[in-house]
């Protein structure tokens, strides 16, 4: 149950409802093998089931909490954090924010730098 | 010669007056610093209302009982792994960590690589489950400095406090030198924490 975040932190911005948590991209698979996407808010649980945070969004159950689209336990073992590579295809690759994390060797004003290119790491491999 | 024996063994000698002094002010220095080094090192040294009784830092699974110990010394068990707060707040199984006391310790250090904010509290869990009580019971209360989000059935709680709860943390706290947090945003389900977190 519990899942350290894998690198990059892919996500859909912050959170509309409680605003501090991050939109995750979650992926979960059912037993024939395919891979479905959701995002979670890491903080309140708000749930989407496209890639923006405008769209229409639920909350699981709190008690029983369960997938938005295959209604399978929300944190089993099926359900984690999304890779980067898992998304290929996808809506969520071109929609979604790769975040790339270990950036502590820089300087605050390189960070700033960084995070306002939109286009920063579109070109380079995954840092992972 | 035996000369006079200055040592008594009968009687304890009184605890010297200079070292009771600088006990003190040793506890005081200690308090004043805690969350400060907190803050400034990412450390998690307990306040000293805490030291005042010893919990375990991880919930255990176990069957409720009413003469068990208190978790962190405030929250009863009502059944496993479901403990309620003095102020009626439900702590219980859920989120990615497990259980939303899991998910409330991820807020006592920060996550420098977080991307955006990531709120820390200064205290440690008794002092944070005490700071959530409190705003649990003034944001019901409907008072000053308080507001109530519904969404969902999910109620978003945000309640001001005079001095700082903790600091803004992650990617974005480190950019602005970790800014103070004097507000906590509680998001429950009934009485159920989901999350809670300073900023």
């Amino acid at each position: 149950m519990n899942e350290m975040p894998p690198s990059p932190w892919i996500h859909i911005g912050e959170c509309p409802v409680c605003v501090n948590g991050l939109c995750r991209v979650r992926t979960c698979t059912v037993e024939a093998g395919s891979a479905h996407f959701y995002a979670m808010c890491d903080e309140c649980e708000a749930l989407w089931l496209t890639p923006n945070t405008d769209t229409p969004f639920s909350f699981p159950d709190s008690c029983d909490p369960k997938c938005p689209i295959c209604q399978q336990d929300l944190y089993g073992q099926q359900a984690h954090w999304s890779l980067a590579d898992e998304l290929r295809g996808s809506e969520w690759m071109s929609n979604a924010i790769f975040d790339v994390p270990n950036l502590d060797s820089l300087a605050p004003d390189s960070l700033a730098t960084l995070d306002d290119d939109t286009n920063y790491g579109q070109d380079d491999s995954s840092p992972q | 010669m035996i000369g006079k024996r200055t040592l008594a063994t009968g009687s304890p000698r009184p605890f010297p007056t200079k070292w009771t002094v600088g006990l003190i002010a040793l506890l005081i220095g200690y308090a004043l610093l805690q969350p400060q080094l907190n803050k400034r090192f990412g450390w998690q040294l307990p306040s000293l209302s805490s030291l005042q009784q010893h919990e375990p830092a991880i919930p255990h699974s176990s069957n409720a009982a009413t003469d068990e110990p208190l978790r962190y010394g405030l929250l009863r068990e009502t059944a496993s792994d479901d403990f309620i707060s003095p102020g009626g707040l439900r702590y219980t199984r859920g989120s990615a960590e497990g259980h939303r006391l899991k998910h409330l310790e991820r807020h006592l250090q920060d996550d420098p690589d977080r991307p955006g904010k990531h709120g820390v509290f200064n205290g440690d869990m008794p002092q944070v489950l005490r700071w959530l009580d409190e705003a649990y019971t003034l944001a019901k209360r409907g008072g000053n400095g308080t507001k109530k989000n519904e969404e969902d059935g999910r109620t978003v709680y945000e309640v001001g406090f005079p001095e700082p709860v903790g600091y803004i943390g992650g990617r974005e706290g480190r950019r602005d030198n970790h800014p103070d947090a004097r507000h906590i945003r509680l998001v429950v389900d009934g009485n159920k924490v989901i999350t809670a977190f300073p900023f």
